[in-house]
């Protein structure tokens, strides 16, 4: 056998044997863990019939005289089982793994993704979430369950913060990535993150300060999450885990966001009518919509029906809310199903993981939903003595995502446009069948297209997304190799290298059933006047399809050296050189006159300028929807990180790293760009002078470095960017990225002090930390003189500022057969914006979404700023603001005099102060953990009121009409203006973005119970399973507090509707 | 440290494959569709960007007097510089920024970025075509730039006074931290027919598409802005080079009045009297169904004049204009065509006493204009009369183009061609008196912040 992996690893051009060397007596050796393969520091070590001994140093090594005649060595560390073995015959240094002992204490060692390092050497800033505290959540995907558990850490809720989810400690970059770098199992993980199924993950580790996060270098200026997957240990029995969970979610509450009511709308068309706002659209050239009521009201005066008949029928539709019908068909209660199995198994020379995965989802949305398989094995072989690990994993994952509902956001009295909806739309009839909705053109001319042949112009919400048929799928799969060699029991060579690709594929098809091609096909039909039809688009479906294809190469060499020194000296370090390429290849390709059944399209002419059936007057081209794109991601980086300690109690840690990359044309990364950290620890309650009783557990620890962040946006040179669609098909060229050979990466300056305790008897035990931050050379926009041919010059040109605190308390306030336990998590952030040349005029701050970033230099990133509100007038219901130090009523001037610095700055639009507190209580068998999360310090906007929309009769958002003033008094009650007799802009402008908007958002919510009951074997012996847990779960429980007195979620003020509250009930075992 | 000899090869193996990826292995360009600028290919690219070129300012004609609004549609006008074109307000933007500023800035810096590239490259004798015709196209689309600005923002060119009067900045290099001052007018007119003198040498006669500029379309331009100049026997000899090569005028018998676009929708399609496709800047006024055309314009057109169905619909004061060179309801034509050149050069040779000829030319485009058979041809009896005659065809013919500011603010120096401008909004009037300052637009605020020049006193 060992010739022929010699053969082998020859062939690999890998590393051999090493001869080993003949060694006098005493014995030497390693202890290690048999799980963790890690060396135990601490581990005695003594000869059974004697009782001399020695202690194992920080790399698990001793060494021992063993006097003649003694034959037996006992080995035994603290949460692990003792072993005897025989002494050796030969001087060879030996190992010895010891197995924990069950319900041990676990190590706390945290990975960087590099390398595992220990808690208690590290002198950064890292959090580690466990398997347990992981699982506490149920969810679909890992990073929901990072929510509430993980200090600094913060979700950026709301309707627009899908992009930039999460943040760690705030942001630091502009118009860079602003996401965490996430990391799976030694290498970056750029797919999708719903790829990776919770039930496979052991540990996640979230690297904050600059020495725990730049390993990482360039890509860590937003902190980094570590995710490690579970494996198999040496010398383990055959673990066999599930996990099933079922959760249902309420329906959400669709009222929730204000609309006008039927009534209301109403009695708007006909104060509208009657001002003759409806003949411009009568008289319209391209013969728009217009809404029921109106309609009546025209008929009524054109002498169609009577005045009596007419205010019947108003006031048979408006007892119908729409809200109602988007409840009724729209939505349902969502089901999500989780299913996993994971096996694991091991022996002293080789160790595997498998696992599965389903996952089932129903939304929210009527025929929406998510169906995701996930499959992992995973392999390591020792060999050579154990001296070469070789370690190959595999990981798939196929979903499917069906979108056949496009949600009611859209639907209205046009096209895409959800606010011109009226209130009063039926979307079925009572035995619900779909009914059409007024919609684009008005009646009078569907029917006259529909004598032309045209096919029908009629619009059923309901019926579009019965027939949709729009899914995306997705299969992700992942190879790795890792080879590792010990060269010398301190010195570890290792190769590691990655194969992902992931497709996606999206499929849409509209068919004739679909409002969108039949009002396409419409729009280029030409009638020649005397029943003939010519299409310049076939009549038939509509067949989208896209697909990204996307693989990432990664290829780490590293040597690692751990090695200790007598007593007081232990150096670990380790250097490296990595590769990575990602490549994304993508194409989108429409077919017109599509028929599924025989999977046929017909071709169309795309360079034809058409003239459009309902725009008289407007020419069009056949809309041509191919695309392409190949991108292509390359870096090349070396790194280091060195830790040393001293007498256990001092560590000095450094850590750098230079990156390059294929960034286009920078004259700086010729020389790419280095990163480093430094840090120090001082385990204080080691010292011999320290003697406080109840802290019996004291470490300080300081750190300083740079992490970095890439904008491949744009470049030291003058770039262009081909696009097509010109009016004369040809390529054309755009400009996107004019000069700029100063051009530098952006880098994050951090400075990290933080401490670490036990105390109380070990009842408290908790960390604290404190952290200053500079953004430095941070990517921002400077206004140019536009005669220069740009407006705004996008280089390094700001830089930001933040500071904050993280603390995390665990406290065991019981102990015994009535456990009580709490985890209280605190963090501060703040940051502040130093250096922005660019100022855009006061009205783009004042009317900032909450995804919109302008930065002030002064103010955060984030923030809410408003015009003055100096209350309504009591007499006419007219908002009031500030101009020149007098209440105005001059809005246009109160709008033109306003500066960015003379705006009333409210405050910041993300938390300020913001945690959880985490109870659990365990009773025999029972558990139930409870979490309270909780935010301050910032501000949210609500919405005001459009009376510009109000009176273009698309009012159906301006739900607070209700609340406007009617009559004098009223301003005491409310701040919603009253109804001005004509549209002022200026007026909607003012009261929207004024301070009578802006609310204080802190609040105080009960997120999620968690209630278990575990059987045990160990309790009842004939079970045939381990372990095995019941447990319930609900999310979204409720907002305890909250400092506005508004209806709104402060996180949520703008959505649909906030998260609805889910139940999951699940089951969770090991054989 | 002994390393193993095995050891050692396989180290030695992965260093060197570190070195021979360091080669190229960064040079990888990370988007295919994004590169630097330099063939022609890439240039001709660049200029075929139509959201860029072929587009020219707009506020000029919401200032003359083409269109009318009344106060509905004056309220629903969407921007404010629009309504303070109309009202020729003090201030014209209200801080917000100035397209009609902006975007001839960005034409200039695209063709800068064509002009700085073609001086690096070293064409050989195969490629000296595509090198000229690229030259040509950057220059004549700078001019055309500098031109449209001179109009909006400098005053009416007056020899007398070119040198004094400040002009516009003149970039000459795409390098954007380069600051330019606004010099002189003499200067700004100087560089236009400079860069399109040399445009003329290098275009080609004809060109695929014509938002592509030609020899024509140089010479075309020259004899517009040698007759903004009041040169008028160099307009003269331009006008008539380029008729040499295309005097095509569509006979409007041909087309149907009823028609929402009675002209083809060009680039895509050809229109033979188009010499160069340029489109206004789009402003909600030109397609607003509130936009009517004012009322002692349309009383111009004769019955028999077939230019008053084809340009105009609707009816009574809902009159509107439909008769787009673009065929294409949204844009307001603002490029070059043969009309122009008949009425220039029929212009330049009544200025000059030869009466016949003028006359030959002004009669050669209305009969294309007029129904078939009713058209009798003018004659006239003194120079006065037929100047008369022609400026007031000139009046009709190239309406809604954004011309007629040019040509307001060159005729009003002559006191029998001077017109005062009135208008109504709620009941107030407005006015603009010859030579008024407000027939300079101010400079946009954000240039006066980033570039210290003389703001334009209203």
């Amino acid at each position: 056998m060992k010739p022929l992996i010699r053969t082998y690893l020859f062939l690999l051009c890998l590393v051999p044997a090493i001869v080993a060397q003949a060694q006098d007596n005493p014995v030497t050796g390693t202890v290690r863990s048999a799980e963790t393969r890690l060396p135990l520091h601490g581990a005695t070590v003594h000869l059974k019939e004697s009782s001399g001994g020695v202690l194992t140093d920080s790399l698990g090594r001793f060494r021992l005289a063993v006097p003649k005649g003694q034959s037996v060595l006992t080995i035994s560390f603290i949460g692990f089982r003792s072993r005897e073995i025989p002494v050796p015959l030969n001087a060879e240094p030996i190992e010895v793994f010891l197995e924990p002992a069950a319900e041990a204490i676990p190590e706390v060692v945290v990975s960087t993704g590099y390398q595992q390092v220990p808690a208690e050497r590290a002198t950064g800033s890292f959090v580690q979430l466990d398997n347990k505290l992981l699982n506490r959540r149920i969810s679909t995907g890992i990073l929901d369950r990072l929510e509430d558990v993980t200090p600094g850490l913060l979700f950026n809720k709301g309707k627009s913060a899908g992009a930039n989810l999460i943040s760690i400690r705030g942001q630091n970059t502009i118009y860079g990535n602003a996401n965490p770098l996430v990391v799976l199992d030694n290498f970056p993980f750029d797919g999708d993150i719903n790829d990776i199924n919770p039930n496979d993950v052991e540990s996640i580790s979230v690297l904050k300060d600059a020495a725990a996060a730049s390993i990482w270098g360039s890509r860590a200026g937003n902190g980094v999450i570590v995710i490690t997957t579970k494996k198999g240990k040496y010398n383990q029995a055959l673990k066999i885990g599930f996990n099933a969970a079922a959760t249902v979610g309420e329906k959400p509450d669709l009222f929730y966001q204000p609309r006008m009511s039927s009534a209301d709308f109403a009695a708007m068309e006909k104060q509208l009518f009657a001002a003759g706002f409806y003949e411009q659209a009568e008289n319209g050239y391209n013969n728009p919509a217009i809404t029921p009521v109106a309609e009546i009201l025209i008929a009524g005066r054109d002498g169609q029906i009577s005045a009596l008949e007419a205010d019947r029928q108003i006031r048979e539709l408006t007892t119908h809310d729409v809200r109602d019908d988007f409840n009724q068909y729209f939505y349902r209660k969502s089901i999500s199903q989780q299913y996993a199995l994971n096996l694991t198994r091991g022996t002293d020379i080789q160790r595997f993981n498998l696992s599965a995965g389903y996952d089932h989802n129903c939304d929210n949305l009527v025929r929406n939903g998510y169906e995701r398989y996930t499959f992992n094995a995973g392999q390591t072989l020792a060999l050579l003595k154990k001296k070469l690990e070789i370690s190959t994993a595999f990981y798939y994952t196929q979903s499917k995502t069906v979108l056949d509902n496009p949600g009611t956001g859209l639907i209205g009295l046009n096209s895409g446009n959800g606010a011109s909806l009226y209130p009063y739309a039926r979307l079925a009839d009572a035995s619900g069948n779909p009914l059409a909705i007024t919609h684009d053109y008005r009646e009078s001319f569907i029917a006259g297209a529909r004598q032309q042949g045209l096919l029908d112009w009629s619009y059923s919400p309901l019926e579009e997304m019965r027939t949709g048929d729009n899914r995306n799928t997705a299969a992700d799969y992942r190879i790795n190799i890792a080879l590792s060699y010990k060269i010398r029991p301190y010195l570890t060579a290792a190769v590691l290298y990655q194969y992902g690709r992931s497709i996606t594929d999206k499929r849409q098809l509209q068919s004739l059933a679909s409002y969108y091609t039949r009002n396409l096909i419409n729009n280029f039909t030409q009638a020649d006047g005397s029943g003939g039809l010519t299409y310049a688009i076939p009549v038939g479906g509509i067949f989208d399809v896209g697909n990204i294809s996307a693989t990432t190469e990664d290829f780490r060499a590293q040597l690692s050296f751990n090695r200790q020194w007598g007593e007081k000296h232990s150096l670990t370090a380790i250097g490296g050189y990595e590769l990575r390429q990602f490549h994304t290849l993508s194409g989108s390709n429409r077919s017109y006159g599509y028929d599924d059944t025989h999977a046929t399209a017909l071709p169309v002419d795309y360079t034809g300028y058409y003239p459009q059936y309902a725009i008289p007057g407007y020419l069009s081209t056949v809309p041509y929807d191919n695309s392409f794109a190949d991108l292509t991601d390359r870096n090349l980086s070396y790194y280091a990180n060195a830790a040393y300690t001293f007498l256990d109690r001092y560590t000095v840690s450094g850590s750098g790293r230079l990156d390059r990359s294929n960034l286009f044309g920078v004259k700086a990364n010729q020389q790419g760009v280095p990163l480093y950290s430094a840090g120090l620890s001082w385990n204080i309650s080691k010292e011999a002078f320290y003697q406080v009783g109840w802290l019996p557990s004291l470490k300080l620890r300081l750190t300083y470095g740079y992490n970095g962040n890439v904008n491949k946006s744009i470049s030291a040179y003058t770039t262009a960017q081909y696009l097509t669609g010109n009016p004369i098909n040809t390529t054309y060229a755009e400009v996107i990225n004019p000069p700029n050979p100063e051009l530098r990466w952006e880098r994050v300056r951090v400075i990290n002090a933080g401490i670490d305790f036990v105390g109380l008897g070990n009842r408290l035990s908790g960390t604290i930390e404190a952290y200053f931050k500079r953004g430095l050379d941070l990517i921002g926009d400077i206004p140019y003189a536009p005669s220069a041919g740009i407006t705004t010059f996008r280089g390094n040109t700001a830089n930001t500022r933040g500071h904050g605190i993280d603390i995390t308390l665990n406290s065991r306030n019981l102990t015994g057969a009535f456990q009580w336990q709490s985890s209280l998590l605190l963090s501060y952030v703040t940051d502040k914006v130093i250096d922005y040349a660019l100022k855009q005029d006061a009205g783009s701050y004042s009317s900032l979404a909450d995804n919109e970033v302008f930065p002030l230099a002064g103010r955060p990133f984030y923030a809410v700023y408003s015009y003055r509100f100096a209350g309504l007038d009591p007499q006419t219901g007219d908002p009031r603001g500030d101009l020149n130090g007098q209440p105005s009523k001059d809005y246009s001037g109160i709008l033109a005099a306003a500066r960015p610095d003379s705006l009333l700055y409210n405050g910041p639009a993300r938390p300020v102060v913001f945690g959880a507190f985490r109870n659990t209580f365990t009773y025999k068998n029972f558990s139930l953990s409870a979490n309270i999360s909780y935010r301050f310090g910032y501000y949210f906007r609500q919405r005001g009121i459009y009376y510009a929309s109000v009176l273009n009769s698309t009012g159906y958002y301006e739900g607070r009409y209700a609340e406007r003033w009617q009559q004098p008094g009223d301003e005491h009650h409310t701040t919603v203006p009253s109804l001005p007799a004509s549209i002022d802009n200026a007026r909607d402008s003012f009261y929207n973005y004024s301070s009578a908007t802006v609310e204080k958002a802190g609040n105080i919510r009960l997120q999620d119970i968690s209630l278990a009951y575990e059987f045990k074997r160990s309790a009842n012996r004939g079970l045939p399973f381990s372990r095995l847990q019941v447990y319930l779960y609900a999310n979204n429980i409720g907002i305890i507090w909250k400092a506005t007195k508004t209806r709104f979620d402060p996180d949520y003020p703008s959505a649909d509707y906030p998260p609805v509250r889910t139940v999951a009930l699940g089951l969770r075992g090991d054989f | 440290m002994k390393i193993h000899p095995i050891l050692q090869i396989a180290l030695l193996a992965v260093a060197c494959l570190m070195c021979a990826c360091q080669n190229g292995y960064l040079k990888k360009a990370p988007d295919k569709s994004v590169l630097v600028p330099e063939t022609y290919a890439d240039f001709t690219a660049l200029m075929d960007n139509m959201t860029v070129f072929n587009n020219s300012p707009a506020l000029q004609e919401i200032g003359s007097d083409d269109y009318r609004t009344g106060d509905a549609g004056f309220t629903a006008l969407t921007s404010e510089l629009q309504k303070n074109s109309y009202i020729w307000a003090a201030d014209i933007y209200e801080g917000q920024p100035c397209p009609d500023w902006n975007m001839p800035y960005q034409q200039v810096f695209y063709a800068n970025i064509v002009l700085d590239g073609l001086a690096a490259l070293k064409p050989a004798a195969a490629e000296q075509e595509s090198w000229n015709t690229a030259r040509g196209s950057a220059l004549f689309h700078r001019a055309f730039a500098f031109y449209n600005l001179a109009q909006l923002f400098a005053a009416a060119y007056d020899p007398a006074s070119a040198g004094t009067l400040p002009g516009i900045p003149l970039r000459l290099t795409a390098d954007v931290n380069v600051k330019a001052g606004r010099g002189n007018l003499k200067q700004v007119y100087d560089q236009v027919i400079h860069d399109l003198t040399e445009a003329d040498q290098l275009l080609p006669g004809q060109v695929a598409y014509k938002n592509r500029p030609s020899k024509t379309a140089a010479e075309a331009l020259l004899a517009r802005v040698l007759l903004s100049m009041g040169d008028y026997t160099r307009a003269a000899t331009y006008a008539t080079a380029a008729l040499s090569r295309n005097h095509n005028l569509t006979d409007y018998n041909g087309l149907d009045t009823l028609a929402a676009n009675p002209f083809p929708y060009i680039p895509a399609a050809d229109n033979p009297e188009v010499i160069f496709y340029d489109k206004l800047i789009s402003y909600g006024f030109s397609s607003s169904t509130r936009t009517t055309v004012a009322p002692d314009l349309f009383s111009l057109y004769a019955a028999d004049d077939l230019r008053r169905p084809v340009f105009f619909a609707g009816s009574g004061p809902n009159t509107y204009f439909k008769g787009r060179y673009t065929g294409f309801r949204l844009q307001l034509f603002g490029g070059l065509a043969v009309d122009e050149l008949f009425l220039i050069r029929a212009e330049c040779l009544a200025r000059q006493g030869k009466t016949g000829d003028a006359l030959a030319d002004l009669n050669t485009l209305l009969k294309s204009r007029w129904r078939t058979g009713t058209y009798q041809d003018f004659t006239v009896s003194s120079k006065d009369e037929l100047l008369k005659k022609v400026l007031l065809e000139r009046r009709k013919e190239l309406v809604f183009r954004g011309i007629r500011w040019s040509d307001l603010r060159r005729l009003n120096k002559d006191p029998a061609f001077a017109t005062t401008l009135s208008r109504t909004v709620a009941g107030k009037s407005y006015t603009l008196a010859p030579g008024d300052k407000r027939y300079l637009f101010p400079i946009p605020q954000q240039e006066l912040l980033a570039n210290d020049i003389e703001q334009n006193e209203r």
